[in-house]
């Protein structure tokens, strides 16, 4: 029976649930769905669902790494919170953290603007060995671009023979501000191309037709630029301050933290409470903190990225 | 497109086969390998880095006594387990390991980690194997090295050799400063005036390296301002009851020391103080060079200047430094304190007999000796020191360590040790960094730091 | 969690205002640009110039200084236990990449092309979990782990994959997505099974994503350092980025074998990238390199 074959007149109840049955539009749910579905979600709900959980759970007890209370633990309710709470150290870590997060954002959205820009009206061959320099410093894992890093901001390093200031120690200086640098370093080559990319779309009529009108570079930037951008830009924001919240590797071989706690953002505070100072459950409390800001980036990131359909 | 075939695909089929084969094999292989040999496996674990002048000398070393003890024993088979890393990652793999239900059988580890091991119940009591014939070694240990691996009233661990330190001088830079040789400061003001005159004299030398900063971890500490903490009014870290004191007379000293090291330009930047490359080496870099005067230093610096570990060889070193005990703050004595490594056997080891076979051979003469002249220790037994071996090993100043032990103090063992230290050391470096920062402003924000970590029922003030 | 931003596709030459070529504005705006790239390029290569030019040097030092030109620094890192960390990261990569796009397929083609309960939910899941930094989970991960004597290289290449997992599921299926319908309903009408018609049809032609995801997974396992320091209990198990962690901790560094080993584990990310781009000739796609 098809749908052309019905009767309007003399078409019965059981007619209906049999076409319902092999309707073309609707998709039927197939078991295989299940054995293709399976493995994915299995690996996530087993080691990201559950250790999330678990993870809001050790938060609260009085787990350590070695010791007593490595062998019989338990739950404390409140008490991590209190710890929390009081910690000054938490809370310096969660300035230096949105420091380097917002010196990151800063430096990562001006600095790849101002390439894609400027190489827009480059020559090609300028274009290629720029373009090519910042990519190539983008790909660099993290360990590689810290270690780079530290020998040249070290005392005797790159900076100091290039600037001359020999006897200068830059990275022990100004820690965060090196750190932040070398963050921004790794991170411009990817928003450089995402710009450029985007600028690409922004019609030269409507500049031309700015510029013969003698609007300053300001203003073409803020009228016209700007508003096309935006979306681009904003992913270029949420994605930066989510690396750089999780950035472990760039800065615990930078500084490890240090010095005192100058560079000691909330993954490496979580990392020494867990395994130096040997707070096993406290250090998993921190982490939660990062979930919970991480949360919130993340929510923001979907409102963005996701198809506006 | 061509046409496909209905039939489930053959290679599935195969493909899955050969996945579920794969899987009884290795079960398999798992099971029957836990039942089927007759030989006993022991692991031992131990820093590979850090222990040793360096990672060639360890490795030496580890080598030939894996080597003698399988040749010894062949029904036993000895895995090394070299953990790398500076010390406070060597002290996070190894926690991770003993977490796991097969933890290594033997370890080799700092002193101060023993009562934190042993309260997580790691370590086998060792009483009943020490106090056996042929352990004549532990007997001769002097009584406060035997206390170092005990608590109440079991032994459990042994030292395998000792850190103490002491004030290393460069004679051409003293004398130049007009400084009389041999140098042997009373007290600390004396220190400083040697140091202010130093950098009269000659302005490129750097004139007193103290320890500064975190990034040696506690290890650092050791070998730098617990010294001076140990020779001031009120040496005290611990009290009796546990708690950890974060406000006394000799804190405020030893900082107000600091302050005036560094406020007046006499200690060494901090990019050399803060350097990741394991600090407490550098001194032995920069005496060779002659560009350091004084140095508040352990007693493996001498060994870095043997050939054999060569950070650099410098031969003319014996002749050309000199030695002096730290003075106590207004004289009276010195002061050092002592840190060593110690051997452990796990608490779950199945092959207890083969792991005391391995440290008692470890702390046989000739390789206690050499680990001795290699790792910079002073060999705990006493009748090793006037060994040939241990006396012409070219490391120049062991006799003069060995004569400084007896003035060595111990050191607190407890999880809150790292954190309290952790604090003390960043007030040593903001001390460095910051030189217009006072004593008191110091102890003030070491005070806030540790009593914030550790919770005020665990800290203290004393007078 | 963020893919990797590839190269755009080969640059369309835009066109370019007409110049009036007798201002002197537009001469000097071209100067000024040239010459600020050129100050960016210098900014952006000096810190790459001291590995480049340290891991030829015999006698290298943080300092940057002309070199004394020998091959003996990667003479020395690829060999021994150096070598063999760097083996490991191969391993690692390669099973949590496999395990990844693997389970990444099966799951990106079903939330593409069949009926799921709570479908929208779920990729919400799936968006959401991509932008959450899954490997500061590792303390949670790791206790678990410890219990069941999991500290060792395979089960931390699983965790791996997990943390690629969301962000490659995310990709494929956009992939899989533009893939024409009609081309499976011809295979299915011709009796394929639903393994054929994914190794036949879908896997071919979705394959810049599915390679991109990959590339995205193998390079986030390449590069992380938290995850094996915390996870990897053997030593001779771990991954290269620890070692280049543990030269920094050595009394005497070896300031040339640093930086052979930083650049040599550098190759591999570069050769994918280099490969990908390749790739995406028609294309953009937008993410971020993951670091960490």
């Amino acid at each position: 029976m098809t749908v052309s074959t019905i009767n309007a007149d003399t078409v019965t109840g059981p007619d209906l649930a049999q076409l319902w049955k092999t309707r073309r539009d609707r998709e039927r749910f197939q078991w295989s769905s299940l054995a293709l579905m399976t493995p994915a979600f299995g690996l996530l709900a087993v080691l990201f669902l559950v250790p999330m959980g678990y993870a809001v759970y050790l938060g609260l007890t009085n787990l350590t790494l070695v010791g007593p209370d490595s062998v019989k633990w338990g739950f404390t309710g409140m008490a991590n919170l209190i710890r929390l709470h009081q910690d000054t150290t938490f809370w310096t870590s969660l300035w230096v953290t949105a420091g380097f997060i917002g010196g990151s954002i800063v430096g990562v959205v001006v600095a790849g603007y101002w390439l894609a820009s400027l190489l827009m009206r480059a020559r090609p061959w300028m274009r290629v060995v720029v373009g090519g320099i910042v990519v190539v410093s983008w790909m660099m894992p993290a360990v590689t671009a810290g270690m780079t890093w530290y020998a040249s901001t070290t005392q005797g390093g790159a900076l100091g023979t290039l600037t001359g200031l020999h006897g200068t120690n830059f990275l022990d200086n100004w820690p965060l501000i090196v750190v932040t640098m070398a963050n921004v370093w790794s991170m411009t080559g990817f928003s450089m191309l995402v710009m450029g990319a985007a600028l690409r779309n922004v019609p030269s009529e409507a500049i031309e037709a700015a510029i013969v009108e003698n609007a300053s570079a300001w203003q073409r930037f803020r009228m016209i630029v700007l508003p096309l951008l935006r979306p681009t830009m904003i992913a270029v924001v949420l994605l930066t301050a989510l690396l750089s919240l999780a950035n472990f590797g760039l800065i615990y071989i930078m500084t490890q933290g240090g010095p005192g706690n100058a560079t000691n953002i909330l993954p490496l505070y979580s990392y020494q409470q867990a395994f130096s100072f040997n707070n096993l459950a406290y250090g998993a409390l921190i982490g939660n903190v990062m979930v919970v800001i991480a949360t919130v980036f993340g929510i923001f990131y979907v409102r963005v990225a996701s198809p506006k359909s | 497109m061509k046409p496909m075939k209905r039939t489930k695909s053959p290679r599935v089929f195969f493909a899955s086969t050969l996945l579920a084969m794969t899987v009884a094999a290795g079960v398999s292989a798992g099971v029957s390998s836990a039942g089927a040999s007759a030989k006993v496996n022991i692991t031992v674990a131990y820093a590979v880095d850090t222990t040793f002048d360096t990672t060639a000398l360890a490795n030496k070393w580890w080598g030939a006594l894996q080597k003698e003890f399988e040749a010894k024993y062949p029904n036993v088979t000895l895995t090394l387990d070299p953990i790398h890393g500076g010390e406070p990652d060597f002290l996070t793999k190894l926690a991770l390991q003993f977490k796991q239900s097969n933890p290594p059988d033997v370890i080799q580890f700092p002193s101060t980690e023993i009562a934190l091991y042993q309260s997580s119940g790691y370590l086998a009591a060792m009483d009943s194997y020490l106090s056996g014939s042929g352990m004549s070694w532990f007997s001769q240990f002097p009584p406060v090295i035997q206390n170092e691996g005990k608590i109440g009233s079991h032994t459990y661990a042994v030292s395998a050799g000792e850190n103490n330190n002491g004030l290393y001088y460069d004679k051409a830079v003293l004398q130049k400063a007009g400084i009389k040789l041999p140098w042997q400061p009373k007290t600390w003001a004396d220190i400083i005036t040697a140091a202010k005159a130093i950098k009269k004299a000659e302005p490129k030398v750097i004139p007193l390296w103290t320890d500064a900063g975190t990034s040696a971890g506690p290890a650092g500490a050791e070998y730098g301002i617990l010294n001076l903490l140990a020779g001031s009014d009120n040496p005290s870290i611990q009290t009796a009851s546990g708690k950890y004191v974060v406000s006394s007379k000799g804190l405020l000293e030893t900082l107000n020391f600091y302050h005036q090291v560094f406020s007046q330009g006499l200690g060494a930047p901090t990019s050399q103080l803060f350097s990741a490359n394991n600090a407490p080496n550098i001194p032995s870099a920069d005496f060779a060079k002659g560009t350091l005067g004084i140095a508040v230093a352990a007693n493996f610096i001498g060994g870095n200047w043997t050939k054999q570990v060569s950070f650099p060889y410098w031969p003319q070193a014996s002749t050309a430094m000199g030695i002096a005990g730290i003075p106590k703050i207004n004289g009276g004595g010195y002061a050092s304190v002592l840190s060593g490594w110690d051997f452990g056997i796990s608490s779950k080891t199945k092959a207890m007999t083969a792991a005391q076979n391995l440290v008692n051979m470890m702390q046989e003469p000739t390789n206690m000796i050499e680990a001795a002249n290699w790792a910079g220790w002073v060999p705990p037994v006493k009748s090793y020191w006037n060994n040939p071996l241990y006396a012409n090993f070219d490391a120049p100043f062991a006799k003069e360590f060995g004569q400084l032990l007896p003035w060595s103090t111990e050191l607190p063992s407890s999880a809150n040790f790292t954190v309290w230290v952790q604090g003390l050391e960043q007030v040593s470096g903001t001390l460095a960094q910051t030189p217009s920062t006072t004593g008191s402003a110091a102890m003030a924000a070491m005070k806030s730091y540790v009593t914030n970590q550790l919770g005020s029922s665990s800290v203290t003030s004393l007078p | 969690m963020s893919a990797p931003v590839l190269p755009p596709a080969a640059p369309v030459e835009r066109e370019m205002p007409p110049e009036n070529t007798s201002t002197q504005r537009t001469r000097w705006r071209s100067a000024g640009t040239h010459l600020t790239l050129t100050a960016f390029g210098i900014l952006f290569l000096v810190p790459m110039l001291w590995l480049l030019l340290a891991s030829v040097d015999a006698n290298a030092s943080w300092g940057l200084e002309w070199p004394h030109l020998s091959l003996v620094n990667f003479r020395n890192v690829l060999t021994g236990s150096l070598f063999h960390a760097l083996w490991n990261s191969v391993v690692l990569s390669v099973v949590s990449t496999a395990i990844a796009s693997i389970t990444g397929v099966f799951a990106a083609y079903a939330l593409s092309r069949r009926r799921i309960p709570f479908k929208t939910s779920l990729l919400m899941f799936i968006l959401f979990s991509s932008g959450v930094p899954l490997a500061i989970m590792v303390i949670p991960v790791y206790e678990m782990f410890s219990r069941y004597n999991l500290l060792t290289i395979v089960p931390t290449a699983i965790f791996l994959s997990v943390t690629s997992l969301p962000f490659e599921v995310y990709l494929m299926k956009n992939f899989i997505d533009a893939v024409p319908g009609d081309l499976e309903e011809a295979a299915r009408i011709e009796g394929a099974s639903t393994f054929q018609v994914l190794r036949q049809v879908i896997v071919p032609n979705a394959m810049p994503g599915i390679a991109a995801a990959s590339i995205f997974g193998f390079v986030n396992s390449w590069g992380s350092l938290v995850v094996p320091l915390i996870l990897i209990s053997p030593t001779d198990q771990q991954p290269a980025p620890i070692e280049i962690y543990t030269f920094l901790t050595l009394p005497k560094p070896e300031y040339g074998n640093i930086a052979a080993y930083s650049l040599v584990f550098c190759v591999p990310v570069f050769l994918l990238y280099a490969v990908s781009s390749r790739l995406f000739r028609e294309g953009f796609v937008l993410g971020g390199g993951v670091k960490g």
